[in-house]
């Protein structure tokens, strides 16, 4: 290992996603159905427990974005 | 007409297969460029490659079969693979790092380096193989439906004439270019499966009257999940734990760490992390014909007998297909599932392959210098990924359906007991030991093997029974738990023995400052 091996102890300790914690709200959201087993409110006729699921999907890939910057 | 299509896709694939060898031309003789493309695929291949990986054609074609017979609860799989991307982006950056730090090429052998102990890198490394083989087998069976669908149909042994010059094929491609080859033809499973899924989504619901028309078709107690009771958490926790035990494995596999450890950074696994779950939304939209697919009462139509006799709800979204797009169409459609077979393949093949040579062969067989070990292992991996691929063909071929999915059930269930010695020790130092893992390790894989056997290996949901309420648990959940617990309870009992095994640094974890 090269010099920078003492600098890079140290960096190791500092926290590079501040915004992880987010992350928490995708697995709470979708893996509670109590939340989204419903029928109503339905669009075209879909009924809410699918579209809930498919809009987590943007919502998760959102979600990774925030805690992915620094 | 199909047919046609088809046969020049799938050819396509192929070609592209044995041409990816010059991406990058560089040492194929390495294992590290064979085996992981030289760690150099950026944001673009790593999406279409992991996206092609994890996508399989079984995927395709389960799920839809799954929602077609069991309705909502077939979405659990919507959920797993949407929040195993965030675990994905919070876990697999720290392998990165201190596989590339330490030259790693599997899981089994970052394991070996973090707590010098072979025997736990031993079981990790076969435990990862053990369940990627009915994985592979799987890739080929749906492949044969769709051979069989499409047309090519022969009796007797001939049967299986077109399955076995496909893959012997893709064993060769996979031998002389390795990862190259699998991402590259990623790119054309990418584009035939989102042009596919997406026509699919505009036609056919419009064909059967819109969602209001399908969901009126669905037998009402599949349209959600059922409630629970006081005595009896049902289709609930069997939602949330199938999810979430999913999740945790996903990653976990051969074909999956492979694939995240050719990328060219930790920072590309985090961007991939992001725009990954588009392909969710792909899966989501299968997921739904599975539903359509009832609504179109396939199941009745004379057309498909045949097919659904022999294949069951395998056969509901092929069914789907023929009956609702134009004979050139389905030749594209089923080009893609079928492609989407030799991706997965490939990779799962070369993932197993890595295993064998650096954490079975070349740790326990055979000994040697550095440098005779270094000219060695690429050229034995290579043998082993073929010999992967023909033992799944003769899985297919010898062994009946649904034992093979019982393998994949066992795979499963085995594959995330790996989870604390391979993904957990990323981030806990102290309290984990080779040993304590070992013995976690074993209590999982056993208590769940016997929870699956004690059903019969039909199904992966077992009904706890806790405090008088009954608690449908995905068996994999359950045992990964009671691992957990076991390797952290002895942890106290190793830990002084096992001080200074670690060959790894904290601060070997982190991204080098930007």
């Amino acid at each position: 290992m090269s010099v920078d091996s003492s600098q890079a102890k140290t960096q190791a300790a500092k926290p590079s996603h501040r915004r992880a914690w987010v992350l928490i709200i995708p697995f709470i959201a979708m893996v509670i159905p109590p939340l989204f087993n419903y029928r109503e409110p339905s669009i075209a006729g879909l009924p809410f427990f699918y579209w809930y699921l498919l809009l987590w999907i943007p919502l998760t890939a959102f979600l990774t974005w925030v805690a992915y910057r620094r | 007409m199909a047919i046609t299509v088809f046969t020049v896709l799938f050819v396509l694939a192929i070609v592209i297969g044995f041409m990816a060898s010059g991406w990058k031309r560089s040492d194929l003789s390495k294992l590290s460029e064979w085996g992981l493309a030289g760690r150099r695929f950026g944001l673009v291949l790593s999406w279409f490659l992991m996206g092609g990986d994890l996508y399989t054609a079984y995927t395709f074609i389960a799920i839809p079969a799954l929602v077609y017979g069991t309705g909502a609860t077939g979405f659990f799989g919507i959920a797993f693979a949407t929040i195993a991307f965030p675990l994905l982006f919070l876990i697999f950056p720290r392998l990165w790092q201190v596989a590339h730090r330490h030259g790693y090429v599997t899981a089994s052998e970052y394991v070996r380096g973090r707590f010098g102990n072979r025997w736990l890198a031993l079981a990790v490394g076969l435990t990862g193989i053990l369940a990627t083989m009915p994985y592979i087998a799987l890739q080929l069976v749906g492949t044969q439906v769709v051979f069989g669908a499409i047309g090519y149909v022969g009796s007797g042994w001939l049967t299986y004439l077109p399955l076995i010059i496909a893959f012997a094929v893709l064993a060769i491609f996979s031998a002389t270019s390795g990862l190259r080859a699998s991402a590259f033809i990623a790119i054309l499973k990418g584009v035939l499966i989102f042009l596919t899924v997406i026509v699919a989504i505009i036609v056919i619901p419009a064909q059967l009257g819109g969602f209001s028309a399908i969901f009126e078709k669905v037998p009402p107690q599949n349209v959600l999940l059922v409630w629970p009771t006081g005595e009896n958490w049902g289709s609930f926790s069997a939602f949330s734990t199938l999810a979430l035990g999913s999740a945790f494995a996903l990653f976990l596999y051969p074909h999956a760490v492979t694939g995240l450890l050719s990328s060219a950074s930790g920072r590309i696994i985090e961007q991939n992390a992001i725009v990954q779950p588009v392909f969710n939304i792909v899966l989501w939209f299968l997921a739904i014909l599975g539903f359509a697919a009832v609504a179109a009462g396939v199941a009745t139509d004379p057309a498909f007998s045949d097919g659904f006799k022999q294949y069951g709800p395998s056969f509901a979204l092929l069914a789907l297909m023929m009956k609702y797009f134009p004979d050139w169409f389905v030749g594209v459609a089923f080009a893609a599932i079928a492609i989407g077979a030799l991706v997965p393949a490939s990779v799962m093949a070369i993932g197993s392959a890595n295993i064998i040579t650096r954490d079975i062969w070349g740790e326990f067989v055979h000994a040697g210098t550095e440098e005779s070990r270094q000219l060695r292992d690429t050229s034995i991996a290579k043998i082993f990924a073929l010999l992967m691929v023909v033992a799944a063909l003769v899985f297919v071929i010898a062994i009946p359906l649904q034992y093979v999915v019982q393998f994949q059930l066992l795979g499963g269930i085995w594959v995330v007991q790996t989870f604390p010695a391979v993904a957990l020790s990323l981030f806990v130092r102290h309290w984990l030991t080779g040993w304590g893992l070992f013995i976690g390790w074993l209590v999982g894989l056993v208590t769940g093997t016997w929870m699956v056997a004690s059903l019969g290996f039909t199904a992966s949901v077992y009904p706890l029974h806790l405090f008088g309420i009954t608690i449908p648990c995905y068996i994999a959940f359950a045992s990964g738990l009671l691992n957990l617990v076991v390797a952290l309870v002895l942890t106290p009992l190793f830990r002084n023995a096992e001080a200074g095994a670690d060959e790894t640094e904290l601060a070997d974890y982190a991204a080098p400052a930007e």
